[in-house]
């Protein structure tokens, strides 16, 4: 039942210095993701987080290393296979909301539907934004939402496609405590109550006990803790 | 709806703002221009264009059939032989010649023209260019003048004028005079041509066989006219297999080669000049277009991390091409056709026109093919090529580096 979804092995990542050298951010890491798991990553400010969450989501590609989704080796797969993989089976929630201002709230949790099937489905959306606590807003446009709304039409949009895994990145950073806390929570209860896997990346140390697992990114490596 | 189709939409509409929208409005309005100016002015060409075919045809045969060495004689029998082509609609003798006008002291050079009064209708339109008198009516001692002829000759309905024909007489006493005959005039033609209304004037057939000391029943050509005036060629050819060897034939379109030549030339320069209005148009497209990729930038990242393909991200901004594209596009086909249908319905007067081009109203003639049917898909192509360059850019983003906007 609780399968690996995700593994990584040997991960490198290098971004090239200005002047000459390079930044060795991930210097061959190892990680595996159960299905239905919460993982958080912790790791001070620079320290390669971000990194690690957009290389595993497949927004970004390794320097070196491999990383499998249920056993296919994702570097090997087309544009087509990977954007198809990120739309059905990824969500993303990063520290900015990044919904898009053109289109109300309901418009930005269905979307990932309709790119999926070129149909929109509005039934699932409302009750993602019931589940959120948002529903009464759903045609306002983002530009009319507080920012822990904003983030939890993220949190929707994230689940609509009923994805294996959600990313987060720090997605209460830009929050008052109050309100990050509560976030948290409705993004575990989420998470749980539709099955998917968190990977939460955060340097709030305190989030880190609701979690199944938590690692340390240092050196780049990850460390246990 | 495509979702492709709704995020387009959307961009479009509500992504208008600050000078990406005072610029997307200058790309359609340069289309719009480039259209219009395009339907306009080829119509405006093609209305001359028609204006003199229809001129050059109706005062002239579509197929000229005429003899080697002097005039077809008995011509009756050779008319018979070919009259039952299906393709030929009329046939008439008409025999021509240069000669000299006088009248008083005003003396002119011309072309007369002699013609079977009876039959002469079906291959020159009288009817339609006669603004005094009737062909019918014409004698054996008339003649019809061209009006711009008739002008410069300072004669009139009723008037007699002399010709004079290059023939020779030879006097009793060995002296020579050329031949001359007085003619009264007996009509009018104005064709709007000037150069046939400068020159033409006609006579009987028998009249002017006699003044030219031809045999009876002989012409220096028939006229032909046929159903279809661009199928010329196909009824030579079936005629010149019916037909004695000393006898060719040459059509309309030989006769006035060069100034069908020089219309079209004009015509595809003109063309080729506003279609650079429509690339300017569409390299305005490009600018657009990059400046609304780079306002949309964060978008396209945050669109690849919900998993839209490179293709759809392309789609998207093609897209806003087509958008302006199809705009400028309707806009100028509806200002051009409303132009257009203005120049048709209020006649406009050519400046200066009359003494000028001889016509004095604006000639105008809209052609859905090829003309509309090019313009519209030549606008659309080079705008959907231009909106490419910066769709295919859009597509190869990279989505981390997108959201950051960077
Ligand atoms: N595109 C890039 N080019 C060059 N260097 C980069 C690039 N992206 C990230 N880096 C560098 O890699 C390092 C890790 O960055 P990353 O954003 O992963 O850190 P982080 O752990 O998420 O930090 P924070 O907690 O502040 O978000 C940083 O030193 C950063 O400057
Ligand atoms: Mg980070």
């Amino acid at each position: 039942m609780n399968e690996i979804i995700l593994k990584c092995e040997n991960l490198h990542k290098y971004f090239p210095l200005p002047a000459e050298g390079e930044l060795k951010v991930l210097r061959g890491l190892d990680l595996e993701i159960v299905s239905q798991s919460s993982t958080g990553i912790i790791g001070v400010s620079g320290s390669g987080k971000s990194t690690l969450l957009h290389i595993l989501g497949s927004l970004d590609s390794p320097t070196k290393g491999k990383i499998f989704y249920e056993e296919k080796e994702m570097n090997k797969m087309s544009d087509e296979k990977l954007s198809n993989l990120r739309n059905a089976h990824f969500g993303f929630i990063f520290q900015f909301h990044y919904l898009i201002s053109e289109l109300t709230v309901i418009e930005n949790v269905m979307l990932p539907y309709f790119i999926k099937t070129n149909r929109q489905n509005n039934g699932y959306a409302e009750k993602l934004l019931s589940d959120v606590g948002i529903f009464e807003r759903k045609d306002y446009y983002p530009n009319q939402l507080s920012g822990g709304e904003l983030q939890r039409a993220a949190i929707a949009r994230a689940l609509m496609n009923k994805p294996k895994i959600i990313f987060a990145d720090e997605p209460t950073g830009e929050l008052d405590n109050e309100n990050a806390g509560k976030v948290f929570e409705l993004l575990l209860n989420m998470v749980n109550k539709y099955k998917s896997s968190l990977i939460f990346v955060t340097h709030n140390n305190n989030f880190a006990k609701d979690l199944q697992k938590t690692y340390r990114l240092y050196l780049g490596q990850l460390e246990k803790i | 709806m495509k979702y492709h189709n709704f995020l387009a939409n959307k961009f479009f509409k509500k992504g208008k703002r600050g000078y990406i929208s005072f610029i997307s409005n200058i790309s359609v309005i340069g289309i719009t221009v480039g259209v219009a100016a395009l339907i306009i002015i080829l119509s405006v060409m093609n209305g001359f264009s028609s204006d003199l075919k229809d001129k050059v045809i109706g005062t002239r045969a579509h197929i000229y059939l005429s003899s080697l060495f002097g005039p077809i004689h008995d011509y009756e029998k050779v008319i018979d032989k070919v009259k039952n082509n299906k393709e030929i609609i009329g046939i008439s003798p008409v025999s021509s010649s240069e000669i000299m006008i006088k009248n008083g002291d005003s003396v002119n050079g011309g072309i007369l023209f002699g013609v079977d009064r009876n039959t002469v209708e079906e291959v020159i339109k009288f009817k339609k260019y006669m603004v005094l008198g009737h062909v019918e009516d014409l004698s054996d001692d008339g003649v019809i003048l061209g009006e711009e002829l008739a002008f410069s000759l300072n004669a009139t309905l009723g008037e007699s004028i002399t010709v004079i024909s290059p023939k020779i007489k030879v006097m009793p006493d060995g002296s020579i005079f050329p031949k001359t005959k007085k003619l009264i005039v007996e009509g009018i033609i104005k064709t709007g041509m000037y150069e046939y209304d400068k020159s033409f004037l006609y006579t009987t057939l028998k009249n002017f066989d006699r003044l030219f000391e031809q045999p009876e029943n002989s012409t220096t050509a028939i006229y032909i006219k046929v159903k279809n005036v661009y199928e010329t060629k196909k009824v030579i050819k079936q005629l010149s297999k019916e037909l004695p060897k000393n006898l060719f034939s040459r059509d309309w379109i030989d006769m006035n080669h060069n100034l069908f030549t020089a219309l079209r030339t004009e015509k595809f320069v003109m063309g080729l000049i506003l279609f650079i209005i429509v690339l300017v148009a569409g390299i305005n497209i490009i600018i657009t277009i990059i400046m609304m990729v780079q306002e949309k930038k964060k978008e396209v990242g945050i669109l690849r991390s919900l998993g839209i393909k490179r293709s759809g991200i392309k789609r998207i901004f093609l897209l806003q091409g087509i958008y302006m594209g199809s705009i400028g596009t309707l806009l100028g086909s509806v200002i051009g056709v409303l132009v257009v249908a203005a120049i048709k319905i209020f006649h406009v007067k050519i400046p200066g026109g009359g003494s000028v081009y001889y016509i004095d109203i604006l000639p105008v003639q809209f052609k859905v093919w090829p003309d509309f049917i090019l313009i519209v898909v030549g606008v659309m192509v080079v705008t959907i090529l231009f909106s490419l360059i910066p769709s295919a850019w859009a597509s190869k983003l990279d989505p981390i580096k997108a959201i950051k906007d960077e």
